[in-house]
């Protein structure tokens, strides 16, 4: 589970202070898929990233008792200015992953053939999301951190994205951002809501869903 | 919090580790002469410099011969303000991978640092071996000295280069000031003469300036000949130890605050 004590995050912004999480203090279930709601720009994105530690909150603490992974979404985690292969290695490294396999693996899921050696940056959005999913199923974790499922791509592809994602449910736990209800409804069990700076668990996705949508 | 410190720690030589070999792909790999540019560009500045000196029929102070008084001078110039350069640049440049939370704007600063640093030393290293071999240059004083000298310079380097790199991540706008002050530093710096030779009000206010101290104390351990007054080595240390202490700091406080997207 991950602990969220007295959380505050506020960003500096041309129109002062945005308070994005407002002393927030809550328990988040990783034995369970959670699926993180709310309207745009309410801090869905940031609560993630938190989580994953790509960014410190500017007050409280946060903790986990399980291996998590970094946020996943369509664009992070990749470096533009590098080849899939140069970010593979780096990625495998710090992980302690063999980057040889890893890269075997990507290549043929992604079936990216000659681009794995070209700048991510020259990728459609297509592509980035294939490498994505690539590498979150490449590396292990207790925890997967998802910024939106990718919707993107040809059909094939998309059937894959979905087998993949089922076959990481069957290990591990997702924690997925969306504001799409369909994907939360097909691949989470409770909802936890972002709205106004505060969190809101619900163990009914149904309920969670009409609150959504009255807001 | 504290059973995982020494695992925190290799996870840190870790990253570092991946880190420098990420950058050696892309500040060396990119073209084929790749890595040898990195150490063609200093030998070419020296040669510039060196052809200038012969054709004006200018010689250094005090006898010294002229290949060492440029690589302690004008190359060594050259390496501390690269140093600051890349690192400016660093956190900037490893953006996309910032997002991993082993990986802190600390890391990609050391990693590009010792990168800087040890090509760095294997270029002096070059030059001096080249000079030997043509006969360019009187054995080394005290060797160590010169060593530890041109480590301190590079860690003078690393702290202000955290120091910029902090402050350039803020306020981007500084970057367009620094190249006019990097070019008045190098006439300020003692490159092409040694304090000892200046008047004394300016040698007062040039000994204010930690970079002219290191070259002067450079030239002192290479040459036999000649032994700096002016320079300080407690206050070329005193720069050090400030530089790196105020950079870590900011990198610390500031941490958190990694633009990212």
């Amino acid at each position: 589970m991950i602990q969220l004590e007295q959380v505050t995050k506020i960003y500096r912004t041309v129109n002062g202070p945005l308070r994005v999480l407002d002393n927030v203090t809550t328990v988040i279930p990783t034995d369970r898929n959670v699926g993180i709601l709310g309207r745009n720009g309410t801090g869905k994105s940031t609560l993630l990233r938190l989580i994953a530690r790509a960014e410190a909150p500017t007050r409280g603490r946060i903790r986990a008792n399980c291996r998590l992974s970094w946020p996943m979404g369509f664009s992070g985690g990749f470096q533009g200015s590098l080849s899939a292969i140069e970010n593979i290695r780096f990625v495998s490294r710090i992980h302690g992953v063999d980057w040889r396999q890893t890269v075997k693996f990507v290549e043929e899921y992604t079936e990216l053939g000659n681009f794995m050696r070209m700048p991510v940056s020259t990728y459609s959005s297509g592509m980035r999301a294939r490498l994505n999913v690539a590498m979150s199923l490449a590396i292990r974790f207790d925890t997967y951190l998802i910024d939106e499922i990718p919707g993107v791509g040809d059909a094939r592809f998309r059937k894959r994205f979905d087998d993949s994602f089922k076959m990481i449910k069957k290990e591990s736990s997702l924690i997925l951002v969306s504001h799409d209800p369909g994907s939360i409804k097909k691949h989470c069990d409770v909802v936890m809501m972002v709205s106004k700076g505060k969190l809101h668990l619900y163990e009914n996705i149904e309920e969670a869903l009409k609150v959504y949508e009255n807001e | 919090m504290n059973k995982d410190d020494a695992t925190s720690f290799s996870v840190q030589l870790i990253v570092i580790n991946a880190l420098i070999l990420r950058e050696i792909q892309t500040r060396f790999g990119t073209s084929n002469i790749g890595y040898l540019w990195a150490i063609v560009e200093p030998l070419f500045v020296l040669i510039v410099f060196f052809l200038l000196y012969e054709l004006l029929g200018r010689t250094p102070p005090g006898g010294m011969e002229l290949v060492p008084f440029l690589a302690t001078g004008v190359t060594a110039f050259y390496g501390f303000q690269n140093t600051i350069k890349r690192l400016e640049k660093s956190v900037d440049a490893n953006q996309g991978l910032l997002l991993y939370p082993q990986v802190t704007p600390l890391d990609v600063m050391i990693a590009r640092g010792l990168l800087e640093a040890s090509t760095f030393l294997v270029v002096f290293g070059l030059i001096i071996f080249g000079s030997w071999i043509f006969d360019l240059t009187p054995p080394i004083e005290s060797p160590l000295v010169l060593i530890f000298i041109l480590i301190d310079l590079q860690l003078l380097a690393f702290g202000f280069g955290c120091m910029f790199c902090i402050a350039f991540m803020m306020f981007p706008v500084i970057d367009r000031f620094m190249s006019p002050v990097w070019r008045a530093l190098m006439f300020l710096s003692g490159v092409f003469y040694t304090m000892d030779e200046l008047p004394e009000m300016t040698q007062d206010w040039i000994a204010l300036n930690p970079i002219a101290h290191a070259v002067d104390l450079l030239r002192g351990a290479y040459f036999a000949s000649y032994t700096p007054e002016v320079a300080s080595l407690s206050y070329l240390l005193e720069w050090t130890c400030g530089s790196l202490f105020v950079g870590l700091m900011l990198e610390r406080m500031f941490r958190h605050r990694k633009p990212n997207s």
